[in-house]
């Protein structure tokens, strides 16, 4: 019999659409028909699902492995089809009877009807975010349900019509057919043919005026034509060659894990109508900061879960982004898992250095760092950063033969090395150090009740999380609770640590750089330094930075935030409108992350070498467009002061994401130049 | 300028396997970092015909697909 083929969707639908005008029903297949899966494999779905139930067992004190769960499941459903195939022509197995025997193996009484729908509704979630309806095929369904054609949806598979149809709603056309048939319901199946006779009675139709369409030759096409049946056979090249691309991906993945996070970010690729033009900015957040910022929170998850840690603590500004990201991904991808508690916490290196001076006084490196930023000088550059009154400080100044002005940073005019050993005195006065901790103290007070507020001290042990980069928040933020008994112990997660001072490193407190750490000598991840304010910039929260924590007359108190309508805050508004798509393109990003690294069940240290690459690619050597696309136009850093640096320190060197698009394009080698610079620089660290 | 997330050969926009192709060959001359072995050049090779010239072979592929299964059925005959 001629089994009549297409070899591309248009091509099939001009077919349909001339004979669909003759027919009064037409009949589709749902799998690889109306509904593409983003993966290759169907199976591989199921293993999400195994690790789920895994997590579960795990979670009552039951020795259940992924592959355990898998192998009984395997083996329930093939008894399943052995025994129907002894009744029935079709071997059909039905995912509710062999589910709940297999859930009964593994959790015995414990196993109930709720229990089955949390299995399954999860098994389906992660089948609706591998599934994509085909948009020729829906075009075509909403034409038939104009002409009042009778369409069903006739599809051979272990799942009663009642979870097809979540499927259908959710991929938007359940209001295009008349109904959803399938074989799990009656086992009589498509690959035998019985199932059209059942359909036929059932809907009372005629096989002459009848037209199904599918991708199985011999289920869609050789049944239906012995059954007088129109049939079309999709063939579709474009769909195999797409197949084929993620199919060898996730096959490369097993030896090269070089290819996982390439595998991720294939699997995270929009399909049919989902592929619609982006800004240049969306598709760089997308698929470039997407999947970084979905690897770092994926391994503060795993890392909250080893150390039993109780609340995440996401830190402003970028903690922001993270927290959302982690809203939308991380409950997808440890589903069976006790997850800890986020609270997105305000705080600024600003606001928590005042504070942290109220019970141990300014220390000598609190101090020191001030003068790292180059703009920074003086004293007054120590008040403004540490929220001081200089006025009061006069004496104590004068008694160390200092003023506000003297300039104390080796970078500027008039430094003496003097001036220096005589701030060191300074810090070693009791009566200055006790004028800063009176100055200092409501702040201090102010963010206590914050904390409380914010259940800080309800967990032995918390999580901070900030962008990075020296560890200064964390310092100042210990600093100002380490004094109280009750102080959780701090486990800092940062996005890269860059330790340019060294933290001071306690059991109760430490910092890990988790996508890069110079203490852990990665040569690519260090790319990051070459544009750590595009990072700043693209995770910041749209609301200004804080300024401090006052108490209130009434006891209470208040967070202090900076203003926003001088020129800065109004610098700042106009970077977040230019980096809207980015940001958008970010958070678009989260949810088929999720779904992706939930099918993979990789991790961070599997993604790590494409990360590297994408590091070392975007960052190091990019393109000049994509520079100039994604730089920033501003940046605010009320740290850093205004103060001019003498003439003789003032030649930075050159930063590739700081040149004009002229050096950008035209300068030989600029690109290999400052990558061997920065190579000597990372190995002279 | 408005671009789709995913080009016509399934390919990254944003980073397409020419791109992994030729920082892969630049990795080979300078040091690059840790990449665990990287791409190789087996799967670039194939990868990128699938993105670059997939369009053909799948057209011929998706139509002699019995023919191709006998190749491969003697091929694997031979190779056992």
């Amino acid at each position: 019999m001629n089994i009549p083929k297409y070899y591309s969707l248009p091509d099939l639908i001009r077919k349909g659409k001339e004979i669909a005008a003759t027919v009064d029903t037409v009949t589709f297949d749902l799998f690889d028909t109306l509904l593409i899966r983003r993966i290759h494999d169907p199976d591989l779905v199921k293993l999400p699902v195994a690790r789920f139930i895994s997590d579960l067992a795990v979670e009552k004190g039951l020795n259940w492995t992924p592959e355990k769960v898998q192998d009984l499941r395997d083996s329930i459903e093939k008894r399943h089809r052995q025994e129907t195939g002894e009744k029935f022509d079709d071997h059909e197995a039905c995912y509710p009877l062999y589910m709940q025997e297999m859930l009964s193996a593994i959790f015995a009484e414990e196993s109930d009807d709720a229990f089955f729908d949390r299995v399954a509704d999860y098994e389906v979630a992660m089948e609706n975010s591998m599934l994509v309806p085909r948009g020729e095929f829906i075009d075509w369904l909403k034409e038939l349900q104009q002409q009042g054609k009778k369409v069903l949806i006739v599809s051979d598979i272990y799942l009663p019509a009642i979870y097809l149809k979540r499927f259908v709603e959710h991929a938007g056309f359940l209001d295009l057919v008349l109904d959803v048939v399938s074989s799990a319901d009656t086992f009589l199946a498509k690959a035998s043919g019985k199932a059209f006779p059942l359909i036929q009675e059932k809907y009372d139709l005629d096989p002459k005026s009848w037209l199904h369409v599918g991708d199985n030759p011999h289920s869609d096409g050789l049944r239906p034509l012995e059954f007088g049946i129109q049939a079309l056979v999709l063939h579709d090249a474009s769909e195999k060659r797409r197949k084929s691309v993620i199919r060898r991906l996730v096959n490369y993945s097993d030896g090269r894990p070089f290819w996982r996070g390439r595998a991720l970010q294939q699997l995270m690729q929009p399909l049919e109508y989902e592929n619609v033009e982006r800004d240049t900015l969306y598709i760089e957040g997308y698929s470039f900061l997407g999947p970084m910022i979905g690897a770092f929170v994926q391994s503060i998850a795993e890392r909250s879960l080893e150390l039993n840690i109780g609340k995440v603590f996401f830190l402003s500004r970028e903690g922001w982004t993270f927290k959302k990201y982690w809203e939308q991904s991380v409950p997808r991808i440890f589903p069976g898992k006790r997850l800890p508690e986020t609270e997105y916490l305000y705080v600024s290196r600003m606001a928590l250095a005042g504070a942290s001076c109220a019970y141990k006084g300014l220390s000598q490196t609190s101090a020191d760092i001030v003068f790292l930023p180059s703009g920074n000088s003086d004293f007054h550059d120590v008040c403004r950063i540490f929220s001081l009154d200089h006025e009061p400080f006069a004496p104590h100044l004068a008694r160390h033969q200092l003023t506000a002005e003297t300039v104390l940073s080796h970078l500027h005019d008039g430094y003496k090395q003097e001036n220096r050993v005589r701030f060191s005195e300074l810090i070693e006065d009791d009566a200055f150090q006790e004028e800063v901790k009176r100055q200092t103290r409501p702040a201090n007070d102010a963010l206590q009740l914050y904390l409380e507020d914010a259940g800080f001290y309800d967990h032995p042990d918390v999580a901070l999380v900030d962008i990075g980069w020296l560890g200064t928040i964390q310092r100042f933020f210990y600093e100002a609770i380490s004094h109280r008994q009750d102080a959780p112990r701090c486990h800092g997660m940062l996005f890269a640590a860059t330790r340019g001072i060294p933290f001071p490193t306690t059991v109760d407190n430490h910092i890990e750089g988790v996508i890069y750490d110079k203490h852990r000598f990665d040569f690519a991840a260090s790319s990051i330094l070459y544009a750590r304010d595009l990072f700043e910039e693209a995770c910041r929260a749209p609301h200004p930075t804080l300024n401090g924590y006052g108490l209130k007359d009434d006891g209470g108190y208040e967070l202090i935030f900076r203003q926003s309508d001088d020129d800065i805050g109004r610098a700042e508004k106009e970077q977040d409108e230019n980096y809207a798509p980015l940001q958008q393109g970010v958070f678009d990003s989260a949810k088929p992350y999720a779904a992706a690294s939930a099918l993979l069940g990789y991790s961070l240290s599997d993604y790590k070498p494409w990360i590297n690459y994408l590091l070392v690619s975007k960052l190091a050597f990019p393109k000049t467009n994509e520079i100039l696309d994604i730089r920033h136009k501003a940046h605010l850093d009320d740290f850093h002061g205004a103060k001019k640096v003498a003439k003789v320190h003032s030649k930075a060197p050159k930063n590739l994401w700081n040149l004009s698009s002229f050096s950008l394009r035209f300068s030989p080698l600029l690109r290999l130049r400052i990558f061997f610079r920065h190579m000597k620089e990372r190995l002279n660290e | 300028m408005a671009k789709k997330l995913m080009s016509k050969g399934f390919d990254s926009v944003s980073s397409p396997m020419h791109r992994v192709f030729r920082h892969y060959l630049l990795s080979r001359i300078i040091p690059m970092g840790a990449y665990q072995q990287g791409g190789g050049i087996k799967c670039l090779l194939i990868l990128s015909a699938t993105h670059y010239f997939g369009r053909p072979i799948f057209w011929f592929i998706t139509r002699f697909e019995p023919q191709m299964a006998r190749l491969y059925r003697i091929r694997e005959k031979f190779s056992s």
